[in-house]
């Protein structure tokens, strides 16, 4: 085949592509190398070799110990002393970003606005937001900047913008297709369309809280009003699918993937609701601050703060099993997230300026110094979202 | 290092330079230059570790063509493209501590480049979360750029995985092995997706012939 002319046409053809160049090349290689440029200007120093080289001492010397310490018959605490050094010191010289699995994109958002956060550990700015939210397949953020509700790429371009006259706050992008996105605006739930069309008054009185959309067919969503009552409602046509009074007022709603259960975390505990709001599962869980769901939903990851400082437990979703601690002795939390596979969660540690990783076996990893990631004065990183765990 | 990359007048290859008469020099004039480029480029990279904006500055020029064509080649989209490059350089300023200097700079950006702009050109092939008129816009056909229209239509009709094997091999001039080196890939992967390449694009051609 490959000695057939027309092959060898294409080959020639193709042969020449060097020699083209491609449409807005030279205009983009301007705008593009100041952004490289700003982003080099952001980087840390150089560590001095001598410290380098202080650290090589420091290694060889730790080595040294350990050696000793096996070969001594009270070496087992100095060797456990050791191995906690030893895995210390990996965890806090990877740096901050870098150390985030493949497989998706994290949305963090710092007092500078929102940035889209690659697992190498580079960094996209979408947008000056206080709050915001990945579309279901990542291909938008919504994000609030004051009275604003904002729709962009990932790479910063906006798509559209909404002005209200009160602030507009917990947006949601609507699971599936994705052409809906609920917000609130003062304590009005209000719903628009994916193109920023459509903008509508759903329910008066809504507590500040994201609204849950419920994943399958229809745009239904669950949000709880000032009073404590959980409602379920068409967005379009503003119809109540149902709605159920709680007794302690929700903190965090959200579905599971299959659109079966309805999860509302409350300060109390975990309470779980079926498709038409009837309860199957409460769980008491005093202190609950967070919610996040994995894809899967067979379980919920909720903070609960404590004496012992905030702790993130897993939570079955059917009865009969018990929660299970997956992190202790945290101080404030400042977002969670599930990766796209279900397999790992991300906890923001405001306090101890960490993103922690905790893995499938428990296995914590931690992300340390996050807080000079997003630039100087850009504050401590909250977890706004992995993409695309909702598509 | 096979290739030098200039700014703007896209690639200049070390093939190019091998093919001067023997009198002149021939493949001592192409290997001498070739390590002379290896060294100015450790050199860059090196200053550019210790802070020089200057340097970076030459790398990115010298890259960016590069970079960016195989972007477009992939995506055939330009916003989508200049997204691309301008990332896959910025991940490298972010790791630019931690590179080893004896390593080639471009085979670790292209690698970058490459293997963002498929993850981009999948996913995008997903999604379809916006509405009909941004949609269309999306969807409208992109200029033909350094592809003319028979090429670009052959090369639209493959899917992105072996359009980048394209870009590496034709564009970037890596080897079958070395493509397979800088995506993972056995290289009769390469191989097969370069030779349907290839297949398809000859099949449009003989159906234009009278």
């Amino acid at each position: 085949m490959r000695g057939k002319p027309e092959v060898r046409e294409a080959e020639s053809r193709l042969r020449r592509l060097p020699d083209r160049p491609a449409p807005g090349e030279s205009e983009a290689a301007d705008r593009a190398w100041r952004v490289v440029e700003a982003a080099y200007s952001q980087r840390p120093p150089e560590a001095p070799r001598r410290r380098r080289a202080v650290r090589l001492a420091l290694a060889a010397a730790v080595v040294a110990v350990g050696l000793a310490a096996a070969l001594t018959p009270a070496g087992a605490e100095v060797g456990n002393w050791i191995e906690e050094r030893l895995s210390t010191d990996s965890g806090t010289a990877l740096p901050a970003f870098a150390g985030l699995p493949e497989g998706g994109e994290v949305l963090a958002v710092g007092d500078g606005g929102a940035w889209v956060v690659y697992p190498d550990g580079a960094l996209q700015r979408v947008g000056s937001f206080s709050e915001a939210g990945w579309s279901p397949h990542g291909l938008h953020v919504v994000g609030v900047r004051g009275h604003r509700l904002e729709a962009a790429t990932p790479t910063g371009t906006v798509k559209w913008t909404l002005a209200r006259p009160r602030a507009v706050h917990h947006p949601a992008w609507s699971p599936g297709n994705g052409f809906r996105v609920a917000y609130l605006a003062g304590s009005t739930l209000r719903v628009v369309a994916g193109d920023g069309t459509d903008d509508h008054l759903v329910r008066r009185g809504a507590a500040p809280l994201t609204p849950a959309w419920r994943p399958g067919g229809g745009y239904v969503l669950t949000y709880s009003g000032t009073g404590g009552l959980i409602e379920t409602v068409n967005a379009d046509n503003g119809r109540r699918v149902w709605a159920r009074r709680a007794a302690e007022r929700p903190v965090a709603l959200a579905w599971t993937r299959d659109g079966k259960r309805l999860v509302s975390l409350s300060a109390a505990g975990l309470r779980v609701f079926d498709r038409r709001g009837r309860p199957v599962l409460a769980e008491r869980l005093p202190g609950a601050q967070a919610l996040a769901l994995p894809p899967g939903g067979r379980r919920a990851a909720v903070t609960v703060a404590g004496r012992g400082g905030t702790r993130v437990v897993a939570v079955p979703l059917r009865p009969g099993r018990r929660p299970r601690p997956l992190v202790t002795g945290l101080g404030r939390v400042a977002g969670m997230a599930w990766s796209p596979d279900g397999r790992r969660l991300l906890v923001a540690s405001r306090d101890t300026d960490q993103w922690l990783l905790i893995a499938p076996g428990r296995r914590v990893r931690p992300l340390s110094g996050v807080s000079g990631e997003l630039g100087a004065g850009a504050g401590f990183p909250r977890v706004a979202g992995w993409c695309c765990s909702g598509s | 290092m096979k290739r030098v990359r200039s700014s703007a007048a896209g690639v200049i290859r070390d093939k190019s330079v091998a093919t001067l008469p023997a009198a002149s020099g021939g493949r001592g004039v192409a290997a001498r230059f070739a390590a002379a480029s290896r060294l100015r480029e450790r050199r860059l990279v090196r200053e550019a570790q210790r802070g020089s904006a200057e340097a970076l500055e030459v790398l990115f020029r010298r890259h960016w063509a590069g970079a960016y064509r195989a972007a477009w080649v992939v995506m055939r989209d330009a916003a989508a493209a200049e997204d691309v490059a301008q990332e896959a350089f910025i991940s490298a300023v972010r790791a630019l501590d931690r590179f080893d200097r004896r390593r080639p700079f471009a085979p670790w950006l292209h690698r970058i480049v490459v293997n963002r702009a498929i993850d981009t050109a999948r996913s995008r092939a997903l999604r379809r979360e916006v509405h009909a008129a941004t949609a269309k816009d999306a969807a409208a056909e992109p200029p033909p750029g350094p592809l003319s229209d028979e090429l670009a239509a052959a090369l639209a009709e493959l899917g992105p995985e072996h359009r980048a094997v394209v870009a590496l091999r034709y564009l970037l001039d890596y080897t079958p092995g070395e493509i397979a080196a800088l995506l993972e890939l056995p290289r009769g992967t390469v191989n097969s997706r370069l030779r349907r390449a290839l297949d398809r694009l000859a099949e449009l051609l003989r159906e234009e012939r009278p």
